[in-house]
């Protein structure tokens, strides 16, 4: 049997290389471990081990023939329900996409499979993309693999769990609020959520426009900068993607030398009430870290933080409710029978929408709706600027900003879902990020095996995934 | 505040039961509680922003594109011949 503990991407880059051991191998010894681990753990919706080992084998034949492969060739990976490949499920965790068969690839996934990547499946989340918890799909409930008793986190709740327990070598999935890094802090892995318009969204079921980002899952932050560099680049099927974005060497061979004259920003706002003690303590740890290995830190400021998740709470819902309303009974889901167009919306969505999707649309109509739109969006939109504002200012003296990823390890199955304002408190570390654009990377805090696990979060200005990600690797190899 | 569910349910075509009601009531009067605090921020000044990277607007050419969205028929749920069927418009006959 494969042990697939201490792999990687780049060590399984070198084995098949070396032919040490193939695509095929190492995609069976995951689809293994599904088989015995996920009735317990629940991180899969689809698994498809037919298509999964045709391209392990492709990749094989590829190796055998002499042909040059990269990094990501038999890369054994698991999709978030609602990253489209064609002819496979994608549900985005709701009952209304139940049986919606895609029928283009998504963007990432086209340059994933172009790479040789191994798509065993596609995992668990949140109804469209909206929780913390993974608890609101529509199908089942995962769990965490360190604690089955606790959350993975949410929304890509499945990818996280899948790669933290062996499940997959990689995943990817989707950060519209925290919804990779969040999940990763609370399975133990590395998650990074992309600068808004660095990865094509094109085929990414979309939940809030302006905040949607897709980002990849690994056991390292070297595993995740390989996968970030495959799906990065500019796509003309997104209007949003970047033609701007050249991304060099340097994301997955940093310059040390460079690394270690950057300045590390402390913004106190991400340390105030509601961190766990074990969070903060981890933190400490951290930044003792980097102070004894001669970085430069510095407090910052950041005023307007605590105002984050109550615009996110504007802009999102209103962005949400304009996006689902395609969901009309009309293209997907079932029909009944002989009624009128209207009877035919409101049975839908009532059916096939679950409580935290009905909640959103609902509040999303509000906030946009004549007589309010101007208290509550408008207004959002400017706090919004002013939260971006205060990353510019702090980014003037600093080059990356560390913060827990969490203010909490893992919750308990359950314990939040009657309470949606608690439930979106978990995200209000993440958050800011989306706001503004910036890409922000979760890393997990080392040295706590048999601990629940803790992230911290590197955020870089726009466009620097090398400095959170060379920073990460820092961390990681010394 | 007093948030009335039943109309923004109605404008968002959702049908809800009445204990949906009931608890999105409490929940979305909680959640826009919280919103409360964003109106004593000052914003004079402050231009709006929609989103966080400057975006400039890209242009094609006006000529029908290939459909790289595939073919969405098969997964229509009702179609007659090569006919996509939806439910009449009007309620009455």
């Amino acid at each position: 049997m494969t042990d697939l503990r201490g792999l990687t991407i780049k060590k399984l880059g070198d084995k098949l290389r070396k032919r040490e051991m193939s695509a095929v191998e190492v995609a069976k010894a995951h689809l293994d471990t599904i088989r015995g681990e996920d009735k317990e753990i629940g991180a899969y919706l689809s698994v498809n081990e037919e298509s999964a080992l045709r391209q392990a084998e492709q990749v094989d034949a590829d190796i055998r023939d002499g042909k040059e492969v990269g990094p990501v060739a038999g890369v054994p990976m698991a999709l978030k329900d609602n990253l489209l490949v064609a002819g496979q499920p994608a549900t985005a965790g709701s009952k209304i996409l139940r049986d919606y068969t895609a029928s283009y690839n998504a963007t990432a996934v086209d340059k994933l499979s172009a790479a040789g990547a191994v798509f065993l499946g596609k995992t668990n989340m949140d109804e469209f993309a909206m929780g913390s918890s993974t608890e609101n799909s529509g199908f089942q409930t995962t769990r965490n693999p360190h604690d089955l008793t606790r959350v993975p986190g949410g929304s890509s709740g499945g990818s996280a769990a899948a790669v933290a327990a062996d499940m997959a070598l990689a995943a990817l999935g989707s950060d519209t609020g925290g919804s990779i890094r969040q999940p990763a802090a609370f399975c133990g892995v590395v998650g990074m959520k992309p600068t808004y318009g660095a990865v094509s969204r094109y085929g990414l079921i979309a939940m809030a426009s302006s905040l949607d980002q897709i980002g990849p899952f690994a056991k390292t932050v070297e595993d995740a900068a390989i996968l970030f560099r495959t799906i990065a680049g500019h796509d003309d099927l997104d209007a949003t993607s970047s033609p701007d974005t050249e991304y060099g060497r340097e994301l997955l061979e940093p310059d040390y030398e460079k690394i270690k004259a950057l300045t590390i920003g402390i913004p106190e706002e991400y340390f105030g009430e509601g961190l766990d003690s074990e969070v903060a303590d981890a933190m400490a740890s951290i930044i003792s870290f980097f102070r004894a290995k001669g970085f430069r830190i510095k407090q910052v400021n950041m005023p307007s933080t605590s105002y984050g998740l109550s615009v996110y709470y504007i802009v999102m819902p209103a962005e949400a409710s304009t996006n689902l309303a395609r969901y009309d009974g009309i293209r997907y889901g079932t029909r009944g029978e002989g009624r009128a167009l209207r009877d035919t919306y409101f049975e839908n969505r009532g059916e096939g929408f679950g409580p935290e999707v009905k909640r959103r649309i609902i509040l999303g109509t509000f906030v946009l709706s004549a007589g309010y739109y101007d208290a509550y969006y408008l207004k959002a939109q400017k706090v919004r600027a002013l939260v971006k504002r205060d990353f510019e200012e702090a980014f003037k003296d600093v080059d990356v900003l560390l913060t827990p990823t969490a203010p909490t390890v893992a919750f308990k199955l359950g314990e939040k879902v009657q309470n949606p304002l608690q439930m979106y408190m978990s995200d209000v570390l993440t958050i800011p990020a989306n706001l503004a654009g910036i890409p922000a990377i979760n890393i997990p805090v080392r040295g706590r095996e048999g601990k629940l696990p803790v992230g911290f979060q590197l955020m870089g200005k726009p466009w620097r995934e090398a400095d959170i990600l060379g920073l990460g690797m820092f961390y990681e190899n010394c | 505040m007093d948030f009335d569910v039943k109309k923004y349910a109605r404008l968002a075509r959702i049908r809800l039961t009445h204990e949906e009601e009931e608890k999105f009531h409490k929940d979305l009067g909680e959640i826009l509680g919280h919103a409360e605090e964003l109106e004593k921020i000052n914003v004079k000044n402050v231009e709006p922003t929609t989103g966080g990277t400057p975006l400039r607007s890209i242009f094609r050419g006006d000529v029908s594109p290939k459909t790289a969205g595939g073919d969405f028929k098969p997964g229509f749920p009702d179609k007659e011949g090569g006919y996509l069927k939806i439910p009449k418009v009007f309620e009455n006959d």
